[in-house]
């Protein structure tokens, strides 16, 4: 629907056609329903009358239609048919435009007839006639009384009664009939043009978000809004007003509304097409009901208005400046402000599509920008690529070639910046840009020299700080570039130039940036020259200068260096544990922890290893050496005689975090505690250290002297070694029981995470301690008692394996989901898309188990499933009847080394199969042939590839050959026993029998 | 608009341009005529609907459905409450309270002033945004046996759903070609659904993640679409190794839709990103 004042100007202009009809079909209501009811009087017959009113109406001689209509109306009709009357007279003086008298006659109808059926009709008239004579307070009553009725008329009433109370500065009250019009949605014509003018009051009011609301609404129903151009318009400036306000998120809501405008017009266009349809068919209907034709016409010429607006819209907004795109460039930058550069980009990107030169060229700087702002060289590179490539003379080519430079530079493509710099300054760019440049292709001749066949990029380095230190003595990389010259002299191993170079830095810039790292690569010069003792004074001197400086680890770190270079361990190692304790970069962590463990291995110092690395443990729980510093110190602990102490803190450290899933950490610990435990503690290998338990081992213990005196070139190493007496044969060990007294159902609580991790480590005990099918029941009890959203990324990967051993997908499913869902960072990811796979082969969907297969190697980059992904990969070929394809992935498994095992034998029955399709039995039965020569390993395997084997052989007409490959298989006792055998024990049964002794020789007959 | 041009023009509109008057049970037909029924059925093309004569009898008599410009169907409960529950793009709630009204009333979804179609049209984005795709598309269909222009695109958007389960990911991407992606309705911010979900099964991260932004930057009022459209892009995220986007997009999954299928998912996988 178009909006009220627009549509009704066309409207007004048929007001007497319309109104003719609209009498007409009142009259012929009275002829039909109330015609029996009027009284005859004087020489003309009611009916007679009522034909001559008629006519004179329709010939818009209302004077005359009144007198006939008057007539009837001294007959003193009663009932609807006088209401009717009434109502009449008071349209046609209304049409005679005698307001008095139709206001009269409306009066009297609404008035006699408070129950009557044109009672609203009556009341809307009374109302024009109130407005005409600026009685407004009147109108407003009157409308409020014709809005009480039911039906579309009064809905239509309530929406003019709103508009008057806006006028009048009424706008809350206004709003509140128009909210009710549409408080069970927005559905039809009525309620849309509610809609709108709530709309627009609640725009004008600054209610915006009332405001976007019901735009929202009305997007919904856009196809039944007629005037989809004000929609538009009003998006744009609520989306405005939301944006000045700072309110973006909102403002891009408003924006999304607007649509091209070839679209609209289309909108339009059909919306008249529709209209021009229903005419017609109107029309049409006439031929099967004629007598209808009044009510007909008085439709049509409502559609007939309705077409005429909407063209005249139309006609408006063709001539009209497009406002998409000025909107799309505000939703564009509406994005980046919030920093949603991937909105960004698919604006820009629907931009491009217009044909807007300079909107062209915006749009693609734009979307290079963005890619460069996410970090994403080559969409970044590609884009300021195209962009310059359509405008090598534009506005932004000096920033396309920067921009380009430095994602080459982020994304580490050093020669690539180096020469997309070189060229713009060769080119003599004198841009802002040119001295940052300058730096930049410095520092990437810099950065490429660390790679050893490009060490005198070095050279070309400091020749570029030099060239900037000319050009620019004042830019804002001065001092940087200062420093970088002797630090580039030092990597290229120059260390007396460096020295130099550093030493001129520190007296130009006293309180420069870099005096911590130039007093830390003095000491470094001096280490390259093997002065050690010069080192360690000038680490301590630096020490005493930068305390608490960011290099402060490093310095440390070089001070053990010097130290461990001077043979001495105890200061060496004192030195890397100041260094673990100030280092904060992974990788010096790492090293000064185990240059400190080196040291103190060469002391003997287990207790201060133990130390070391529980204390690295405790501060740094997620360093990735961190499970490998619990090992040591459990290593440790047992070094010193301390098994007991070891298990207990293994168990103190699980503990900690067994209730926590995203540690993955446990388990491999848990592993480590039960391996501990599955094996008699022995006896300390320390020298001098005491037993561990000698009463319980009730093992004699010799005298140190006595073990010193034998010990091998000592001076009483040549005497006999004293007579002992056999050991005591020694209880059997109990690893359970050693296990259950640090990890155990009291000590891991309730939690159902720690309490499947405790029957984990209990499942690995019972394999460290060969108790296989301990090991399968407990695992599987994990998987059957607990629910997959709470167990930890190794659980769900061995839990998903054994549902998919067991054939159960649908639980298989739901630990793998849970794997991707809950760890999708995991190295344990690839079990899941391999599982996945597995699945979906499983249920006969092998296109979506190739995507997991592809997706376990290019997002999980599958290292452990590897071989099983590749010939899960050719089985979902095969199944799609890919055979070349799948051939190939099978020769890669067959044929890679590493992968040797049950997955090749697979790979070799599968390319049998292959070649069994292609019709070349007998190479099929080659590589049947060779899963039983070779993988005997695997039982179930070569009981297939025999039946398999003997198949081709009958399929080849030789049955004495497939009989006796399946003898063969028969007379080895660890295949017949399998169930699987019984198969070929029956095809054996319709095949020749066992020849004399000098037969056919079994395996391999060649085929 | 300027409002005072309002009043004194929309009077002479409403006298002379009235329609007759409707009410619940009102059926008006092309030629204007309103007929008042106390029931109706469905038979082939025509509704037979019972009426009452002046004398107080009730006689029953076939219209045919061309004959008709629009019933006044009384609004059925469940769709004040499914367009609620779309809103929050609780999926699951809006297939819950349209699937028995659906069922219900098939027989008069291609009467005009029916409110099957919205009710329909409401279901198949929770169907799809639920991952329900054999239904959504067996529904698109039945839409698009009504032949009603304005659900044209509707059903060609919902339609697409069904290569999807077929693997016929060309299918989907032909088939979102001929909807625009910009300015359309919801059969058009379906078709991008479609799409964004072929891609990333082709192996088109890239695209993929485009068909969802389309979703999220111009069909923002669709909220249904919008939890299902943000975890495809987050996936799309993560095939571009961009796992900083696809943090942000999942935790407005469990943010701003906190009603939806996808929050809880989307939250358990936030975390595991968000863990070192």
């Amino acid at each position: 629907m178009s909006p009220p004042q627009s549509r009704t100007s066309a409207v007004n202009e048929n007001r007497s056609s319309c109104g003719k009809a609209l009498l007409i079909a009142a009259f012929m209501a009275i002829i039909s329903s109330g015609g029996s009811s009027l009284v005859a009087a004087g020489d003309a017959t009611p009916d007679e009358m009522f034909n001559a009113g008629t006519a004179a109406f329709q010939s818009a001689n209302y004077a005359e239609a009144a007198k006939n209509f008057e007539g009837i109306l001294k007959m003193s009709p009663t009932g609807d048919a006088l209401e009717m009357i009434l109502f009449t007279l008071g349209a046609t003086y209304l049409n005679e435009k005698n307001t008095q008298k139709a206001e009269e006659f409306f009066n009297r109808c609404v008035k006699e007839f408070p129950q009557g059926k044109n009672r609203i009709k009556a009341l809307v008239a009374i109302s024009q006639i109130q407005m005409k004579a600026g009685r407004k307070e009147e109108v407003e009553k009157t409308l409020k009384l014709a809005s009480q009725g039911g039906g579309d008329l009064a809905e239509r009433a309530k929406i003019a009664q709103a508009a008057l109370l806006d006028e009048t500065g009424k706008h809350e009250e206004a709003a509140g009939i128009l909210r009710q019009m549409i408080s069970s949605g927005i559905k039809d014509d009525l309620t849309v043009g509610a809609a709108m003018s709530l709309l627009q009051i609640e725009s004008r009011q600054g209610n915006l978000d009332e405001a976007l609301k019901l735009l929202e609404q009305l997007q919904a129903v856009a196809n039944l809004v007629d005037n989809p151009l004000q929609l538009d318009m009003l998006a744009v400036q609520i989306g405005d007003a939301l944006l000045a306000k700072g309110e973006r998120r909102k403002a891009l809501r408003m924006y999304a509304i607007v649509r091209p405008k070839e679209m609209v017009m289309s909108l339009q266009s059909a919306r008249i097409a529709a209209l021009e349809k229903q005419a017609s068919d109107n029309k049409a209907s006439l031929q099967a009901n004629p007598k209808a034709f009044m009510e007909v016409n008085a439709a049509n010429a409502k559609i007939q208005a309705d077409i005429a607006e909407l063209r005249k819209i139309l006609d408006q907004f063709v001539n009209m400046p497009d406002t998409l795109v000025p909107v799309r460039i505000r939703q564009a930058k509406a994005y980046d402000e919030l920093d949603q550069k991937w909105e960004t980009i698919l604006i820009w990107e629907n931009l491009l599509e217009g044909k807007d030169q300079k909107v062209r060229e915006d749009a693609l700087f734009s979307i290079g920008a963005a890619y460069v702002s996410l970090g994403r060289a080559d969409d970044a590179v590609t884009a300021l690529d195209r962009y310059l490539k359509e405008f090598p003379a534009g506005k932004y080519v000096s920033q396309a070639e920067y921009l380009k430079g430095v994602v080459a530079l982020q994304g580490g493509d050093f020669a690539r910046s180096e020469s997309i710099f070189g060229k713009r300054l060769a080119a003599g760019d004198s841009s802002a840009l040119a001295a940052e440049m300058q730096f930049l292709l410095a520092n990437c001749q810099f950065a490429q020299a660390a790679d050893p066949d490009k060490r005198d990029k070095y050279l070309e380095a400091v020749g570029n700080y030099k060239k900037y230190l000319t050009k620019f003595p004042t830019g804002k990389f001065a001092q940087e570039s200062f420093y970088r010259i002797p630090l580039a002299l030092f990597q290229k191993g120059d260390y007396g130039k460096a020295l130099e170079g550093f030493q001129d830095y520190i007296k130009k810039y006293p309180n420069g940036d870099f005096l911590g790292d130039a007093d830390y690569r003095i000491a470094l010069c001096y280490n390259a020259a093997e002065k050690y003792d010069q080192v360690i004074t000038l680490c301590n001197e630096w020490m005493k200068k930068h305390e608490g400086e960011s290099m402060q680890a490093e310095v440390y770190a070089l001070e053990g260096d010097a130290y461990a270079s001077k043979e001495m361990p105890a200061e060496s190692a004192a030195a890397y544990r100041k260094s673990v304790d100030f280092a904060e970069s992974e990788e010096l962590l790492k090293y000064s922890l185990f240059e400190a463990n080196k040291q103190y291995q060469k002391i003997n110092r287990w207790d201060e290893i133990a130390d070391l690395f529980s204390r690295f443990a405790e501060r740094h729980p997620e360093h990735p050496a961190a499970t490998a510093a619990v090992y040591w110190v459990s290593k440790a602990k047992i070094r010193e005689g301390k098994a007991d102490e070891a298990k207990q803190y293994l168990a103190a450290t699980i503990l900690k975090t067994i209730n926590d899933r995203r540690k993955d950490a446990v388990e491999q610990l848990l592993g480590q505690l039960a391996q501990t435990c599955s094996k008699r503690p022995r006896r300390t290998l320390l020298s001098g250290a005491a037993p561990a338990s000698p009463t319980a081992t009730n093992a004699p213990v010799a005298p140190r002297a006595a073990n010193a005196a034998a010990a091998p070139g000592s001076p009483a190493g040549e005497a006999a070694p004293p007579p002992a007496p056999s050991p005591t044969p020694l209880p059997p060990y109990d690893a359970d029981a050693d296990f259950a007294k640090y990890l155990n159902e009291s000590n891991v609580g309730t939690n159902p995470l720690a309490m499947a991790r405790l029957r984990y480590a209990q499942a690995q005990l019972a394999g460290f301690t060969k108790k296989q099918e301990k090991q399968a029941e407990l695992m599987t009890s994990i998987y059957r008692d607990y629910p997959a959203d709470g167990l930890s990324a190794m659980l769900l990967a061995q839990c998903g394996e054994i549902a998919l051993s067991k054939g159960e997908y649908d639980k298989a499913e739901s630990f793998y989901k849970e794997l991707m869902t809950s760890f999708p960072k995991s190295d344990l990811k690839e079990y899941a898309y391999f599982g996945m796979g597995e699945i979906a082969l499983a249920r006969n969907n092998p296109e979506e188990a190739l995507r997991w297969f592809d997706d376990a190697v290019e997002k999980a980059a599958a290292e452990a499933k590897l071989a099983q992904v590749t010939y899960g990969k050719g089985k979902a070929l095969l199944a799609l009847g890919k055979l070349d394809e799948a051939k190939k992935i099978f020769e890669q498994v067959a044929g890679t080394k590493e992968w040797r095992g049950e997955v090749t034998a697979r790979a070799l029955l599968s390319l049998g199969e292959i070649e069994e399709k292609k019709g070349n039995t007998a190479g099929a039965c080659q590589y049947y042939q060779r899963v039983f020569v070779a993988y005997q390993r695997y039982p179930e395997l070569v009981i297939t590839s025999y039946i398999k084997a003997a198949d081709c052989f009958i399929k080849l007409n030789e049955p004495e050959k497939a009989a006796a490959h399946l003898r063969e298989m028969l007379s080895k006792p660890r295949l017949a026993s399998l169930p699987s055998a019984a198969e070929a024990r029956k095809k054996l049964e319709s095949l020749p029998p066992a020849p004399s002794p000098s037969g056919p020789s079994p395996t391999p007959a060649t085929p | 608009m300027k409002k005072h041009f309002l009043t004194p023009l929309l009077i002479p509109a409403l006298l002379l341009l009235m329609p007759g008057l409707l009410r619940a049970e009102e059926i008006t037909t092309t030629d204007g005529q309103v007929m008042k029924s106390s029931s109706m059925r469905r038979s082939g093309d025509a509704v037979m609907i019972k009426m009452t004569t002046p004398d107080g009898g009730i006689i029953e008599m076939g219209l045919p459905v061309s004959r008709i410009t629009k019933v006044s169907f009384p609004e059925p409960p469940e769709l004040a409450k499914a367009l609620d529950a779309a809103s929050s793009a609780d999926a699951l709630g809006v297939i819950a309270l349209t699937g028995d009204y659906l069922s219900k009333n098939g027989e008069f979804k291609d009467l005009p002033g029916s409110c099957w179609p919205q009710m329909a049209q409401v279901r198949l984005l929770a169907l799809a945004a639920s991952g329900k795709d054999a239904e959504a598309a067996d529904l698109a269909r039945e839409i698009g046996v009504l032949k009603n222009p304005s659900l044209g695109s509707l059903y060609r958007g919902g339609a697409l759903l069904g290569p999807l389960l077929s693997n016929d990911n060309e299918a989907v991407v032909v088939g979102a070609r001929g909807l625009p992606s910009v300015g359309g309705g919801p059969g058009s911010a379906l078709a991008q659904f479609a799409l964004g979900r072929a891609l990333l099964m082709k192996k088109d991260p890239t695209n993929a993640l485009r068909a969802f932004l389309t979703i999220k930057v111009f069909y923002p009022s669709i909220a249904l679409l919008q939890p299902a459209s943000l975890r495809g892009a987050a996936d799309a995220y993560l095939a571009l190794k961009d796992e900083k986007h696809a943090l942000e997009s999942l935790q407005e999954i469990s943010d701003t839709y906190p009603m939806s299928i996808q929050a809880a998912e989307a939250k358990k996988t936030a975390a595991g990103l968000s863990s070192p």
